[in-house]
């Protein structure tokens, strides 16, 4: 046995490659040759950021595997992603000049690869693309991309919602650890803030197959901002202030990065009064405010890597159209004085997400290990400032092993096991309890393999997933619960990448499993503000996909066509009734056999050769979910063009304007609904931005604009104020500051050496 | 100029958790009476906390208290 298990150690000891591998070259201008100063080199799977040198050389001083993948990258030039064997030196890399970037690197589906050679169709966007007009939250960010939209309650509470699926259906994770949150609740907010946030990836429609129960309607993945690039310090200081609720968003952000270790910490506070709506009035206690924290510590040594990531948020949001009249007067809702003041109806939330990541990189293996604990705490207060009428806790414990393996040249596959542990346990002391004390089990397990041929990439997978649900105590009368769900899923997907054109298509299937909340509430969920009542009966949902994507990349033009229809068996969804419960509406959860959902984005970008200052992008989104016999589902997004118009400047003054940007977004009046539904009107907003510089040894950014430059009256159909007649708010002046500091060290020398 | 970059930094961020640290909350405190609002004055922290959770006694009867413009 002892010979066995020495055999064992030496294969697997022999997987491991020699400490220190070398790792240095250059990067050049793939048609002049000529070195590109100060790109970009980001070693993906460890995290590692290095920058090159002012002739465009590079030298890494990391412990690294034998093996990397790494990105390179520059301003003005098309990145690459590479697979590189080590050790290696005097490594060329050519860069081809493109005016217009296309695709990102893709971290949430396990490949590491380029969008383009993506067989699923994933938008990815940096944050602060999202926030060329600074946006007042997170939420508002992403539904700048096509296809997202916001279900919002007030500016402070805002849920991403994809392709008409909303709450439950929609997972969000953060640095691949998943986000509980009680987000069952229409009115409960995302749970992160922007702070340290660098970019967001979409997948669109059901995606059980990497991320299990729930991921019906699509998947937000937010990745964090790189590390400081090895050997430097960075200081970032951001504020933002907003004139229609007096609001400020202050941000810090400091990080460090060493030979073998990298940490980010840093801390955010927005604090917003009421705010104002066209008519000059306020929307009276949409104040809100956020604190959040984070800490990111990543480190490496022969081939291992591990990141310890911590989030903290606490929100306090005030919940507008609280009235104690049987007969509301819409108009009480509108104030003509502004405060922040803390008051009642509120929600208080309280987010803790803590999650350990270890990777083994092996000769042709990478094993992943995550293990992930969240927490959250909501409290509602209703009618007394200190003591709740609602707490209730969530407890997630989360765990992934994950193997990919690199079998041949052009076949891999990723294979893994999930699960998650999650107990909700609710104050007793509290007066209300909108679901009972509950366990629940997830567990999965999944395959995927993937083939590159050529031009030609394809993916399959399957998943299998059992979800064991378990109400602990009697609930509204309601004996406790036990109930299994299972899910048998899978993805199917190719894509042809050409020099110009990608055409890609995939089909896939997601199931979810009816929530606690769905099979029994009974009760005023104020913050929603409306009366819910659940239904023992409801199965698991289910949802097949065909999506296809057809994408042009011009020299100056790109365009993407993204049809899309699935089959949802077995489809759960909240029926307002002709019935008032003091004075707020009712709603049961139902289940219709079979609905279908159907729709298309589509976008351009065009960068004109004979004006390379100017960008054009356009987008148009339109999704319905319908039944048989002309049955609506309630609450779907109105159909949606966007278009960005931006002027780009190159001054040389120590005061520069570098770009203006005007937005307009039209939304079409939304009349297909459902019973007891109200429809929505045609609207349109206009958005102005200049974004400009102070440059100095540390040079300060300003961005500074109009939101609704036109005051318009609108209420979006989503908007859960919309039975209140309570407007978005009015004309919005914003400016922004950002404030970096890059300092790098030179081997012994100390220097200021770039600043962005 | 590290140490410098260090140290304001971590001033920075301990400025920021201290500035949003939850003040002693107070605020202005009723009950309702024979339909009259009856003021009670601002109460702040742990008092807030007391008489909303123990209302006022008014003369052997105890009112439920309210302590915001709602």
């Amino acid at each position: 046995m002892t010979r066995y298990l020495l055999v064992l150690s030496v294969l697997v000891l022999n997987q491991f490659s020699v400490v220190s591998q070398t790792f240095n070259g250059s990067i050049k201008d793939q048609q002049t040759g000529l070195p590109i100063p100060f790109s970009s080199i980001y070693i993906l799977d460890l995290e590692i950021g290095l920058i090159a040198d002012s002739s465009g050389n590079f030298t890494s001083s990391n412990s690294l595997p034998s093996q990397i993948k790494a990105k390179f990258s520059a301003v003005g030039y098309e990145s690459k992603v590479l697979s590189i064997q080590l050790p290696t030196s005097n490594y060329s890399v050519f860069l081809e000049e493109r005016h217009l970037e296309f695709d990102e690197i893709i971290v949430s589906n396990n490949q590491g690869a380029k969008q383009r050679n993506n067989s699923i169709h994933i938008e990815t966007r940096k944050l602060s693309d999202l926030n060329t007009i600074p946006t007042t939250h997170i939420g508002e960010a992403i539904s700048n991309i096509p296809g997202v939209y916001s279900s919002s309650t007030g500016t402070g509470i805002s849920k991403p919602v994809i392709r008409g699926s909303q709450g439950i259906r929609v997972v969000t994770l953060l640095n691949g650890l998943r986000i509980e949150n009680q987000q069952w609740g229409g009115d409960h907010g995302m749970g992160i803030t922007e702070l340290g946030i660098g970019s967001v990836e979409v997948i669109k429609g059901p995606s059980s197959l990497l991320y299990g129960a729930d991921a019906l309607g699509g998947v937000i993945y937010f990745i964090d901002e790189p590390y400081a690039g090895v050997n430097s310090q960075v200081l970032n200081l951001k504020t933002q202030f907003e004139s229609v609720s007096l609001g400020t968003k202050n941000q810090l952000m400091y990080k460090v990065a060493r030979k073998n270790y990298r940490l980010s910490v840093g801390g955010l506070f927005t604090d917003h009064a009421d705010y104002q709506v066209p008519s000059k009035q306020y929307a009276q206690n949409s104040r809100f405010s956020d604190r959040s924290a984070k800490l990111a510590f990543g480190t490496n040594k022969k081939n291992w890597s591990m990141h310890v990531r911590y989030n903290f948020s606490n929100s306090r949001v005030g919940i507008p159209g609280h009235t104690h009249d049987s007969i509301i007067n819409t108009a009480d809702f509108q104030v003509d004085d502004q405060s922040r003041q803390r008051t009642v109806p509120a929600q208080v939330f309280f987010n803790h997400y803590l999650s350990i990541e270890n990777k083994f990189f092996f000769k042709r293996h990478e094993l992943t290990l995550l293990g992930g604990q969240t927490f959250n705490r909501l409290k509602e207060f209703e009618e007394k400032l200190t003591i709740p009428a609602l707490s209730t806790d969530l407890h997630n414990s989360l765990y992934s092993i994950k193997l990919k393996s690199q079998l041949t040249e052009s076949i891999s596959i990723v294979s893994g096991y999930q699960g998650m542990i999650q107990y909700n346990v609710n104050d007793k002391k509290t007066e209300e309890q909108l679901i009972p004390d509950a366990l629940t089990i997830d567990n999965g397990l999944f395959s995927i393999a993937y083939l590159e041929k050529g031009n030609w990439n394809w993916q399959g997978g399957i998943r299998y997933d059992i979800r064991s649900l378990q109400s602990l105590s009697v609930f509204k009368g309601v004996d406790p619960l036990k109930r299994n769900y299972q899910g048998f899923n899978y993805s199917f997907g190719v894509v042809r990448t050409g020099e110009k054109q990608t055409v890609r298509m995939n089909l896939s299937s997601g199931y979810r499993a009816p929530h606690l909340s769905e099979l029994l509430a009974n009760g005023f969920h104020h913050g929603a503000l409306r009366y819910e009542i659940g239904s023992t009966t409801l199965k698991s949902e289910k949802a097949n996909q065909v999506d296809v994507t057809y994408e042009f990349h011009g020299e100056h033009l790109s365009i993407v066509v993204n049809p899309f229809a699935s089959l949802l068996t077995d489809y759960v969804y909240l029926n307002p009734t002709d019935s008032l419960i003091e004075s707020l509406p009712v709603f049961e959860y139902k289940q219709i056999d079979k609905a279908y959902s159907y729709g298309i984005d589509l976008g351009w970008h065009y960068h004109p050769h004979f004006a390379h200052w100017l960008h054009l992008e356009n987008s148009f989104s339109h999704v319905a979910i319908e039944g048989r016999d002309g049955f609506n589902v309630a609450l779907i997004p109105q159909t949606r063009i966007s278009t960005l118009v931006k002027a780009s400047f190159e001054m040389k003054t120590k005061v520069r304007l570098e770009q203006f940007t005007v937005q307009h977004i039209y939304y079409f009046k939304q009349d297909r609904i459902a019973a007891f539904e109200t429809p929505s009107p045609a609207y349109q907003v206009v958005n102005l931005g200049l974004q400009g510089k102070i440059t100095g040894k540390v040079p300060l950014e300003i961005k500074m604009g109009v939101k609704n430059l036109l005051n318009a009256r609108y209420i979006d159909h989503l908007s859960r104020l919309k039975n209140i007649d309570l407007p978005f708010p009015g004309r919005n002046y914003y400016i922004s500051l950002n404030y970096q500091i890059i300092y790098k060290s030179k081997s012994k020398s100390k220097s200021n050496e770039k600043v962005n | 100029m590290k140490k410098s970059i260090s140290l304001l930094a971590l001033a920075l961020v301990a400025s920021s958790f201290l500035s949003s640290c939850k003040k002693n909350q107070c605020s202005a405190c009723h009950y309702d009476k024979n339909g009259a609002e009856v003021e009670l004055g601002e109460k702040c922290g742990d008092d807030l906390e007391a008489i909303e959770a123990s209302g006022y006694n008014d003369g052997g009867t105890v009112y439920e208290v309210h302590c915001s413009e709602h």
